[in-house]
């Protein structure tokens, strides 16, 4: 294996295990199972990196091609997973279909595999993980009422992942064209390397970066409707004490005593009427 | 001289309908209408024959909010003066956008909301 390529591997490994953390750690925050499907799609992807260093230091030649089958089944099984958790952000999806599209998507390349050829088989599996990372990316802001309030901020992320991943389209072809081995792991042909392997390393990391983005968002939003909703109902509150006080003054004859109590309530909802204002300047 | 309102108060929180109708009415004004939400209110408005001179509209209702509902009233009698009393400091320019003549922020002095409505009042009753 090239150097090059070896390294490019490595780093991915390394890009992929931030990822994993950092859906394990929001998993742990939030409990929430689209963080299953995340920390499970990057452990497919960290497994589906150490594939082709096995099948370049391995000297049997159908331990190697069986690797590389190992290599394309899990990755399309990474980014299965992975969208799905992305899916969930936004929009509901059946269970039974995402169970039955993983289920094909690890039978089919292993029929494949040992009907056809390992080259078929992985092709299939490429073209798994190419479709559903494209239809997630389309279907997302297509289906959801609202994407663009929804996601807020993170949409500049969204669509600076998308474009990365439409990049690689042409590069995918360029490469199928010239003739090159899957995943460029033979090659010797740097710039290729380059072409192909920056772009998806930078993808990925993207995708951490809109998956921290997106939490950081959600969880700013939940913070502001709570401060919202306590200030509202706590206004309400103060308003009828208030009130109240203000209606016992005008009607009543009141002692001194009572009259100073009264002027007390009035005066805490003074103060109360302030810290309000404070809570929504927070 | 005193300039009396009759006016019409749309807010959810039953207990402040009825502490402002207590003191409004103590001030002279009367209270034709009262709504718990803002659908209830739009009914209530397209059976007026005679149009209220002030409303009193609170936003966060059920059904329809104090915006949707001032919309709806505006297009059936734009001459409505909708002063918003509410908690919800967000929607203060969205209110005034929309026509509201006034913003009022829960919670407020009873001594406010009797000189807001006096300045919006043009009825002058010569009682004694």
């Amino acid at each position: 294996m090239n150097d090059l390529v070896l390294l490019c591997l490595i780093f991915f490994i390394f890009v992929r295990i931030i990822g994993l953390g950092v859906s394990i750690d929001f998993f742990y925050d939030t409990k929430d199972t689209k963080f299953i499907y995340f920390t499970l799609g990057w452990i497919f992807w960290i497994i589906a990196a150490f594939f082709p260093i096995l099948a370049s230091i391995n000297e049997n030649n159908y331990l190697s091609e069986a690797f590389l089958v190992l290599n394309a089944l899990f990755a399309a099984l990474g980014g299965i997973f992975c969208m799905w958790g992305l899916f969930k952000y936004f929009l509901s999806i059946q269970s039974r279909l995402m169970i039955s599209i993983i289920i094909v998507s690890i039978v089919m390349p292993i029929f494949l595999y040992f009907a056809i050829s390992f080259k078929i088989s992985i092709q299939f599996s490429s073209l798994v993980l190419n479709l559903t990372i494209a239809s997630t990316y389309v279907i997302i802001p297509l289906k959801r009422k609202n994407f663009k309030k929804d996601i807020g901020k993170s949409i500049r992320w969204f669509y600076a992942t998308i474009l990365l991943f439409f990049i690689l389209i042409p590069i995918s072809i360029i490469i199928s064209l010239s003739d090159e081995s899957y995943g460029l792991y033979d090659s010797v042909n740097q710039l290729l390397i380059m072409l192909n392997y920056v772009p998806t390393i930078s993808s990925t990391l993207l995708l951490i970066i809109l998956l921290v983005h997106l939490e950081y968002n959600i969880s700013s939003r939940q913070k502001f409707e709570l401060k919202d909703n306590f200030s509202h109902s706590l206004g309400n509150i103060i308003q009828a004490i208030q009130s109240s006080s203000g209606l016992i003054n005008l009607s009543a004859s009141l002692n001194t005593q009572e009259a100073s109590n009264l002027e007390l309530i009035r005066k805490k909802c003074k103060e109360a009427s302030k810290l309000i204002k404070e809570i929504r300047k927070l | 001289m005193i300039k009396i309102a009759k006016i019409f108060i749309i807010d959810d929180d039953i207990d402040i309908v009825s502490l402002f109708e207590q003191f409004l009415v103590l001030e002279g004004h009367e209270i034709i209408a009262k709504a718990f939400n803002g659908e209830e209110a739009i009914e209530i408005f397209k059976t007026f024959q005679n149009y209220p001179d002030i409303i009193l509209m609170d936003h966060r209702m059920p059904l329809k909010n104090g915006l949707e509902t001032t919309k709806e009233m505006i297009s059936i009698n734009s001459e409505s003066k909708i002063i918003f009393v509410s908690a919800d400091y967000t929607v203060k320019n969205k209110a005034f956008e929309i026509g509201a003549i006034d913003f009022l922020e829960k919670p407020i002095d009873l001594s406010t909301l009797n000189t807001m409505i006096e300045k919006y009042t043009s009825v002058i009753s010569n009682t004694t």
